[in-house]
């Protein structure tokens, strides 16, 4: 060890002589990025196997410091990284995993990780979030008997992220892909003895297999087109196209379809309308969970998709455009279903699907570096949000009882305040940060995206910036109203629940007070230039990684100062003056029944509506869902529950007992039918062999 | 002087075939000497696997030196690493079979002697069959491989199922059978000739005036192959036949017989149909059934296989769809504009047959680790994972390579065969595939969720099993072999690619080579 | 060509013609009085003892079975027999297995009862 440390001192000295852009990256590095991926791996590893014989605080122990030893590998190499690599990413050792033919060329694709300023905020984020969320886990999954598989799922959800993030190649991102799905698609069903619940992981699955049918599709078109699945070759190779403007009109279409098929997968991975339904649903599983996997980490997936093939998303016409409309629309219409949820849970669901919509509005609109930085800023204050939240049920569920929906329902909360101090501060902060309040991390992310709205040269800018206004307004008035009902006001649910809450163990507490603090000096990394001179430094930093699409790319050419004053006084008041007038409004006592009594007077259409969820679910049901169920049902009521169930299944029993003359006479018949089909069959075959 | 070594291992008389007829013959004699059946079984089991290393041996003998495809048997029968890929392919089956059958063969009430006496004879014929390379013996070698299995299939005699399923396969089996035959005797009648690559040759003469009927016979033929491979719509027997035939048949079945089956079909399209451009390109003809059948496979396979609560009947419709896979594979083989695309999708035919067979032969024989004497199905893998994760874990394995998931074996085969297909313009139907390939993943992993998610059902008594090495062995087998294929492929693929090469290559007539048989005396 | 087939057609006609004439001829001016006697099995004129669908032992056809199966086998063996001078020690080697096969199944059917008769 001591050689490597050497070794590595001494060759990071070296690298940082060389001016060039070869990097002759340390070992000491690229060991610590192979094990990044691979320490959370083998804490999967031991959790799987031998999980079963270690206590519930042993294996939970053993999760956090797997995924901490990661975190602690991803701040070696981002060091590294940042001082000596000189901007040169930093690459694991690889293993070639498969060469083939694939449309005329050779085409190799690698197990191997690229660390560079994307990696560097997902490594940090996943990890480090990670790790908060495991500690987390050991104080909330405590008394559940399934602790070790639990356990196990998280850690190796880690390490499909892990490789989703860092993979430097699409197979290897796809890989990640389908593995952070398998992983929640285990988690939200991990309580399986609730129906709900499996069908939720079975809601959730299906709607992401079309996504990733997108996602197939566009990585097929673009390892046709460009030959390489490697992410920075692609990212070379399409800068190089866009040079060429013959070839890229030419082949416009190749690039439009693989961005949209992409952004399909996007959309089915970071639910953004119209498959967003799963998001929601998704609830059902342990709240870590959905603080980890749907809130901090895998939702973005999407975002950071597009994010790193900015370069070929540089190329397509359309799409970008597109992206920014569904991801405001999006953010407002999620919005607006979260201003009337009930389930403190489904509140914060709806406020990921729109907050995931503003991040796509920055993609769209070319912002790449403000859809990372509020990815970044998200995942602290919806992770806290959602451990928070966790806190609370965990803490009400003492009365309840486990598993009681009505430890999750906001109408039968409130003062909370008293019990949970910690809680309920942490959670104030993550809320103030969600609603855009100045000083907290959400106000200068967000604020940087409808500002890139106002100032974009895309028709869609305006109306995005309406909407994104709009959700703005919404996201502090529900946020207000979530933090109100649960912790102010009087105490509506039953007494011997308030008997029971109390502040949660040490284990949660910590990782809130942590996360607290992160969304608010969070955003402070990236103070806009009109503020006390900010220099804008994250920005600076991720700047050179994406390719700015030509729409986007005259914004420094021109002094946008009092645009930029104008818009984030507008913003704050809006952000301030909901979350006042929502908090306000829900704090004094009886304050649901009445907005119930309203609703049921003047707006109950649209209030009813918006609680019902648009009505999206039932439309889904009658128009796809249903189709396939009965067309699948037409396939097995004729050819096999008529001929082989009914007959066979069901008939063989009898033979089992005795091969009674009826049932011989039956079989006879359907082989013959068999051979029906067989002879009709071959005479169609052979028609058209002979024709074709 | 003919040195008798080399008549021992090398291939002038086909050595593998007669290790595993001779192995045979063992394993039943034994059966009859012994005294007590319980004390037999370990010496018949090493003696069919000491058949089958044989076996090996002389292929991998073969296979390293440096030699030429040749014919041999009076140009009966075709030595090419196409044929001894496919033969290590039928090798790997029976040899599952044989580890499987270990423990089974108590359920049965059977001697091992006589059922492992019939899996060798079958493997033979199999043997037999992806070399042969005349009309004759492709019939001689199908049949002697079918009237076994039809057997096997029937071998529980106490199960009624078990009957059946050997009277449905019988029946519905000689029915194809004299597809196969007339299809035969057309393509005879025609071109005057057995050998394939005459066959081939004389088709591709325009002006000959009965090449319709040729095409009848060809056409008949394919469908007495596509039979035998379970494709649509020559499928119905297939979750019959599967579910009721004891559990290590319906491994052996899925595996040898589908590697038997695809690889005399794959030969016969390179060789007997009709080459177009001088034996450049491989002729497109007749692709319009082959897509049909491939794409009908893919989608019933898929779509039936999602409704089924068997696990067994479930995996009989998952081979339906293998087999659309691979079907796939031969259309695009067809539709590579040269000859060397066509052997690229040649070896992705062989890969994923490789893949699949460690995969389903994996999966049967974990079904019948569960299987008990009130389930002889092994269909209850609820909370497995609870009882023996060790099982749960590789049945996880074979389930995710089935369904194409990456680091398994089933990624980079799927990946080979949808790539080999949509470069050779298939899109379509590449479309196709992948569409059912996703419905696909939806039941492979519910087996998955049965046995992690699921609780045990009670009453459900520990595997009586456990001791049961030979399944044991297999599984464990199986499932390294599925991740070794999934993670480092290159050596296999080169192997596949090096096996379709001899066979795409520009025809040339193969030297026939009878270094034993000297030319008969003239008459006079 | 044409020709053979033309006079394969107008062979086929004529032979239709005559037999399917004779067997009109027959049924239309011959005399026709059913009875029992005439539409039973024809029994070399011997009144019916019993019913000729009759249960038999299963041996008979084990026995059936055994024996063809043994005598197409057999006669597999004499082609290498008229020529085995050809075929050398390799041709001895093969033909020994099948022979080996053979007495192997012979035994087989021997041990398993299929030859007893009681």
């Amino acid at each position: 060890m001591g050689e490597l440390l050497t070794s590595f001192l001494l060759s990071a000295a070296d690298t940082a002589e060389k001016s060039g852009n070869v990097c002759e990256c340390p070992h000491m590095a690229k060991l610590a990025l192979t094990l990044v991926p691979l320490l959370p791996l083998l804490g999967f590893v031991i959790n799987a196997f031998w999980g079963k014989k270690l206590t519930p605080k042993a294996s939970g122990t053993l999760a956090s410091l797997s995924i901490g030893a990661a975190f602690v590998c991803a701040l070696i190499v981002t060091g590294h990284y940042v001082w000596y690599a000189n901007g040169v990413a930093v690459e694991s050792y690889n293993v070639s995993w498969f060469t083939s033919q694939l449309f005329g060329k050779e085409f190799d694709v690698n197990l191997g990780l690229r660390f560079d300023h994307l990696s560097v905020v997902m490594a940090l984020v996943i990890t480090g979030v990670g790790t908060l969320i495991h500690i987390y886990s050991v104080g909330y999954m405590a008394h559940d008997k399934g602790y070790w598989r639990y356990f196990a799922y998280l850690n190796l959800f880690c390490f499909a992220m892990l490789c989703l993030a860092l993979g430097d190649n699409l197979v290897l991102l796809f890989l990640g892909w389908e593995g952070v799905g398998l992983c929640s698609y285990l988690l939200i069903g991990f309580w399986y003895e609730d129906e709900e619940k499996a069908k939720a992981g079975k809601k959730a699955f299906v709607v992401n297999r079309i996504g990733d049918l997108g996602f197939l599709v566009g990585m097929m078109l673009l390892a046709w087109h460009f030959g390489t699945l490697d992410t920075a070759e692609l990212t070379k190779s399409a800068g190089e196209l866009a040079k060429n403007t013959a070839e890229l009109t030419q082949n416009q279409w190749v690039f439009n379809a693989a961005c949209i098929s992409l952004f399909v997968g996007a959309v089915g991975k970071s639910a953004q309308i119209p498959l967003y339904v799963w998001l929601p649903d998704a609830m059902a599983g342990p709240t870590p969970v959905s603080a980890l996997i749907h809130a901090a980490t895998m939702v973005t997936a999407g975002v950071y998709m597009v994010c790193r093939l900015s370069a070929v998303y540089a190329l397509s016409t359309w799409v970008l455009p597109a992206i920014a409309v569904v991801g405001a629309a999006t953010a407002i219409f999620a919005a607006s279903i979260g201003l009337v949820q009930r389930d403190i849970k489904k509140v914060l669901a709806y406020s990921t699907v729109s907050q995931l919509g503003y991040m796509f509005m920055a993609v769209g609109l070319g912002a790449y570096t403000f859809a990372v930085f509020h990815l970044m800023t998200h995942a602290f204050f919806k992770a806290l949000l959602f451990l928070g939240s966790g806190s609370v049920i965990h803490s009400l569920e003492h009365g309840y009882g486990h598993g009681n929906p009505d430890s999750q329902d906001l109408r039968l909360m409130g003062g909370l305040k008293e019990k949970m101090p910690v809680t309920c501060w942490t959670m104030v902060i993550g809320g103030l940060a969600l609603s855009g309040v100045p000083i907290f991390a959400g106000f200068f992310s967000k604020d940087e995206i409808i500002l890139s709205a106002w100032l974009s040269e895309l028709g869609v800018g305006k109306p995005v910036w309406i909407l994104g206004i709009g959700a703005a307004a919404m996201t502090a008035f529900y946020t207000a109203r979530l933090i109100a009902l649960t912790f102010f006001g009087k105490f509506r649910g039953p007494h011997h629940v308030w008997e029971h809450a109390h502040e949660s163990p040490r284990t949660m507490t910590v990782p809130l007070v942590i996360l607290a603090i992160m969304s608010v000096v969070g955003g402070l990394v990236n103070i806009p230039h009109n503020l006390a001179h900010g220099a804008d430094n994250f920005a600076q930093f991720l700047s050179g990684t994406f390719t700015t699409p030509s729409f986007a790319q005259s914004h420094g050419e021109h002094d946008h100062t009092s645009a930029e004053w104008g818009n984030m006084l507008f913003s704050v008041v809006i952000a301030i003056g909901m979350f006042y007038a929502g908090f306000k409004y829900y704090s004094r006592d009886g304050a649901l029944s009445r907005a119930d009594a309203k609703a049921s007077a003047g707006l109950k259409p649209v209030f009813t509506t918006l609680l019902n969820k648009y009505y999206v679910d039932e439309l889904y049901e009658k128009v796809i869902v249903r189709p396939i169920r009965i067309g699948a049902q037409l396939f097995f009521v004729f050819i096999d529950m008529l001929l082989i169930d009914l007959v066979f299944v069901n008939g063989s029993a009898f033979v089992m007992g005795a091969l009674s003359h009826l049932m011989r006479r039956v079989q006879t018949g359907v082989v013959s039918f068999y051979l029906y089909t067989f002879s009709i069959g071959a005479v169609i075959l052979l028609l058209v062999l002979l024709l074709w | 002087m003919y040195p008798l070594l080399e008549t021992l291992f090398g291939f002038d008389v086909f050595m593998p075939v007669v290790w595993l007829f001779l192995a045979a013959v063992v394993c039943v004699s034994i059966e009859l000497g012994a005294k007590d059946r319980a004390g037999a079984k370990l010496p018949i089991f090493y003696a069919a696997l000491g058949g089958v290393l044989l076996a090996f041996v002389s292929l991998f003998n073969t296979w390293g030196g440096a030699f030429e495809p040749h014919l041999i048997l009076n140009g009966g029968v075709m030595i090419d690493r196409f044929g001894l890929f496919l033969c290590a392919g039928v090798l790997i089956g029976t040899a599952l079979c044989c580890f499987t059958s270990l423990g089974a063969i108590d359920r049965l009430r059977i001697g091992l002697g006589d059922f492992l006496g019939l899996v060798l004879v079958a493997a033979s014929g199999m043997l037999l069959l992806v070399t042969s390379y005349d009309l004759i013996m492709i019939f001689l070698s199908v049949e002697l491989m079918s009237l076994a299995i039809y057997v096997l299939a029937g071998i529980n005699r106490s199960s009624g199922r078990s009957a059946e399923a050997a009277m449905k396969y019988f029946v519905m089996g000689a029915f194809a059978s004299g597809f196969l035959v007339l299809g035969m005797a057309l393509i005879y009648g025609v071109t005057q000739t057995i050998s394939l690559a005459e066959i081939g040759d004389a088709l591709a003469a325009k002006d000959n005036a009965y090449r319709n009927v040729a095409m009848l016979g060809i056409g008949m033929v394919v469908i007495g192959f596509a039979f035998k491979v379970g494709a649509v719509p020559f499928h119905q027997w297939v979750p019959d036949v599967y579910t009721g035939a004891p559990t290590p048949v319906t491994g052996f079945m899925a595996v040898a017989v589908k590697f038997a089956a695809f690889g005399a079909l794959g030969r016969f399209v390179v060789e007997a149909f009709p080459d177009t451009l001088g034996g450049e390109k491989f002729s497109p003809f007749g692709m319009g059934m082959f897509w049909a059948i491939a794409a009908l496979s893919m989608v019933i396979g898929n779509w039936l296989a999602v409704t089924q609560e068997n696990v067994k009947r479930m995996l009989a419709y998952s081979s339906i769809a293998h087999s659309g896979y691979l079907l796939m594979g031969i259309v695009a083989m067809q539709a590579y504009p040269d000859s060397l695309g066509s052997s690229d999708a040649m070896s992705a035919i062989l890969f994923y047959l490789l893949v699949y067979a460690f995969g389903t032969g994996g999966a049967f024989a974990l079904l019948t680790w569960t299987a008990t004497d009130s389930n002889e199905d092994g269909g209850d893998l609820r909370g497995l994972a609870k009882r023996s994760p060790g099982m749960a874990l590789a049945m996880s394995i074979f389930m995710l390579s089935l369904a194409g998931i990456p680091l398994t074996g089933g990624f980079i085969g799927k990946y080979m065969l949808f790539s080999s297909a949509i470069e050779a313009g298939e899109i379509w139907l590449a479309v196709i595939g992948i569409l059912a390939s996703i419905v696909g993943a939806f039941y492979y992993l519910r087996v998955i969720v049965l046995m992690y998610m699921k609780d045990p059902t009670p009453g459900e008594a520990e595997a009586k099993n456990a001791d049961d090495w030979g399944v044991r062995f297999a599984l464990l087998t199986a499932s390294i072999a599925t991740v070794v294929l999934g993670l480092m492929p290159n050596p296999f693929v080169a192997r596949a690619e090096n096996a379709s090469v001899t066979i795409s290559a520009p025809q040339q007539p193969a030297p026939v080579l009878n270094a034993a048989i000297p030319a008969a005396p003239s008459r006079s | 060509m044409t020709d053979r087939v033309l006079n394969l057609v107008i062979f086929a006609g004529v032979l239709c013609v005559v037999a399917g004439g004779a067997a009109a001829v027959g049924s239309l001016f011959g005399p026709a009085r059913r009875g029992k006697t005439k539409e039973s099995p024809y029994e070399c004129g011997s009144p019916i003892l019993n019913e000729t669908r009759k249960k038999f032992d299963v041996r008979f056809f084990m026995l059936a079975m055994i024996f063809i199966l043994f005598d197409i086998e057999t006669v597999l063996l004499i082609p290498y027999a008229v020529q085995y001078e050809r075929f050398g020690v390799a041709g001895l080697v093969i033909a020994g297995i099948f022979f080996l096969g053979l007495v192997e199944s012979l035994i087989y059917a021997w041990k398993k009862g299929a030859l007893d008769w009681k």
